[in-house]
């Protein structure tokens, strides 16, 4: 009855245009192909990848500015809850500014290869990188390592899932907080710095005897395997377009009602004649892995090679699957990294991005050169430039869209948009204690 | 006696086990064999999947053996590499294949990768009597 009532109060009140949109079975196979979107594949290589109480360490760690050089910068500061889990810049900016845009950390626990050029296998691999990196939190896997000896809490929580911690890290000076004033590194910076020899931070890593920057390496991938049991919990929540896809597969009026007539007429692009979801394929709409789209050249920003040199960096990683952190050296997952190739299509490929919760991370590209999804629809529909570095794939076509065309693209791209995480997620724990 | 009967109750249940044991299996779907000859025409190469079908974005298998096609189809043709592409798109697969050779003309790709959906064309290199030359395996993955 209640069902009736809906479908006769929406005979009676049609909005402008909104003519009723018909699927061709193709289009309707496509659409079903893309939700719901299930849990997050399972992470062979780090068996705390599930556990709650590696979790609220990680979420715990995910929102502490200790780990960074100046003690002003944690991993949410890019990867703000309230911007998408980016940061709403066209570039990144930490310690100093980058030359990509900050990826949401929205969803990527699904992702096959970790940055924009896949240079870690894993969430647990990629967690260390932006800690050490000079331009982002500037600190060091020593510093790290320090920061969860010396505080109470934090030691506990990390020796109750990964066992004692080395007595030397809580018996060097100072408490993990960074010296206030000049920011400079403090003394017990140390991390790998191999083009830099003589830098602060490399001196005091080669000081170490070898078993201790074994032992703080593993502190350091263990730290790294907690955040990926945070980040396992930031995932999308179902959006319009699920409730949609639901209401098709049940031929049910009202679910697919979810959907405004302008996204749908988008999303019957999408899967049709636009050709996305060759790419933006699957529930995560990325098919996790790298295209050349032809983005050209931006002024201010170098070239950029993109996955070419990001599959000897995560080939080479000590953090892989298959290095000695690893906790299932030889599992399936990890065959990637036997296959993975680098091919001359291979330059100037980023990876597709999760088109989920798309309209929360403006600005968009890897180097955030468009402001609006509009910016972005109008690009494909127009193709304009060539590319900077390699050259654009065939499968793109110019799709000469009309202005209509593009505000549905749109609308079907913001219909992708989920419920709210809850808020719990978005902030340091008060307490390392389970929730 | 009543040990008769306890032997007579305990046969007749290992005879019912067996009788389950021996019940049908499940028919094994037959593997898809896709086959393409050698230019000459005197040899075929019969490729299959592991997984069957090909699985899409997820890694595959692929086993091939040397068939002749006539009794003096002469010296057995050797396999050189295994790749695909998408000619549609002009572009081919992110992973560079594992080629291992076995024995008695049976070879076996692993790690191919089909990212995208769309027609897809496994290419064999293959080495015969006269010369080298390659053979194109037609896929369309939905």
């Amino acid at each position: 009855m209640r069902a009736a009532l809906l479908a006769l109060a929406l005979l009676a009140f049609p909005a402008a245009g909104d003519e009723p949109v018909e699927f061709t079975p193709e289009e309707r196979k496509a659409l079903l192909a893309l939700s719901p979107l299930p849990p997050p594949p399972k992470s062979a290589t780090n068996r705390v990848a599930e556990n709650p109480l590696a979790a609220r360490l990680g979420q715990f760690l995910f929102f502490d500015t200790r780990l960074s050089s100046a003690g002003d910068l944690s991993c949410a500061t890019c990867h703000d809850p309230a911007k998408g889990w980016s940061d709403g810049r066209e570039v990144a900016k930490g310690k100093s500014e980058t030359t990509r845009h900050t990826q949401s950390v929205l969803n990527a626990a699904y992702q096959r290869w970790l940055f924009w050029d896949g240079r870690a296998d894993s969430l647990w691999a990629q967690a260390g990188k932006p800690i050490e990196d000079p331009r982002e939190m500037a600190g060091s896997r020593l510093r790290t390592a320090r920061v969860v000896a010396q505080d109470r809490a934090l030691r506990k929580a990390y020796e109750k899932l990964f066992g004692a911690l080395p007595a030397f890290l809580a018996q060097t000076e100072g408490d993990g907080r960074p010296r206030p004033g000049d920011g400079r590194p403090r003394p017990g910076d140390g991390r790998p710095v191999p083009l830099e020899p003589g830098h602060p931070h490399a001196v005091a890593w080669a000081g170490l005897a070898e078993r201790d920057r074994e032992a703080v390496d593993r502190v350091y991938a263990n730290v790294g395997k907690a955040l990926d049991a945070f980040q396992r919990l930031v995932t999308s929540r179902p959006a319009p377009f699920d409730t949609f896809v639901a209401g098709l597969r049940a031929n049910d009026a009202a679910q697919i009602a979810a959907l405004g007539a302008s996204a749908q007429r988008g999303a019957r692009i999408f899967a049709g004649r636009g050709g996305c979801t060759l790419c933006h394929s699957g529930p995560l709409l990325s098919d996790r892995e790298f295209h050349n789209i032809g983005l050209g050249p931006r002024s201010g920003l170098p070239l950029d090679a993109g996955r070419l040199p990001g599959i000897e960096l995560v080939r080479g990683d000590p953090f892989n699957g298959r290095g000695r952190f690893s906790d299932d050296r030889g599992a399936r997952e990890n065959e990637k990294l036997d296959f993975v190739a680098a091919k001359p299509e291979s330059i100037g490929e980023f990876r597709t991005p999760s088109l989920r919760d798309v309209a929360r991370s403006a600005p968009y590209m890897h180097d955030g050169r468009f402001a609006r999804l509009k910016d972005v629809v109008i690009f494909y529909s127009t193709l304009p430039d060539l590319a900077a570095v390699g050259h654009r794939e065939e499968t793109l076509k110019r799709l000469r869209l009309s202005g209509a065309e593009v505000d549905d693209l749109v609308a079907f791209l913001e219909s992708l948009t989920g419920e709210d995480l809850p808020a719990y997620l978005k902030s340091q724990p008060s307490s390392l204690a389970s929730p | 006696m009543r040990y008769l009967v306890l032997a007579f109750v305990l046969t007749f249940a290992i005879l019912l086990s067996g009788c389950q044991s021996a019940s049908p299996a499940p028919p094994v779907p037959a593997p898809t064999e896709r086959r393409q000859a050698t230019g000459d025409g005197l040899w075929e190469i019969v490729l299959t999947t592991d997984p069957d079908p090909i699985p899409s974005n997820e890694h595959f298998h692929v086993s091939l053996t040397l068939v002749p096609k006539t009794k003096d189809a002469g010296p057995r043709p050797e396999i050189e590499a295994v790749d695909a592409y998408m000619p549609d798109h002009r572009h081919g697969m992110r992973t560079q294949p594992r080629f291992v050779k076995g024995a008695d003309g049976r070879y076996r790709a692993e790690g191919l990768l089909f990212h995208m959906s769309g027609y897809w064309e496994i290419f064999v290199a293959v080495k015969t009597a006269r010369g080298q030359e390659g053979l194109v395996f037609p896929v369309t993955l939905e």
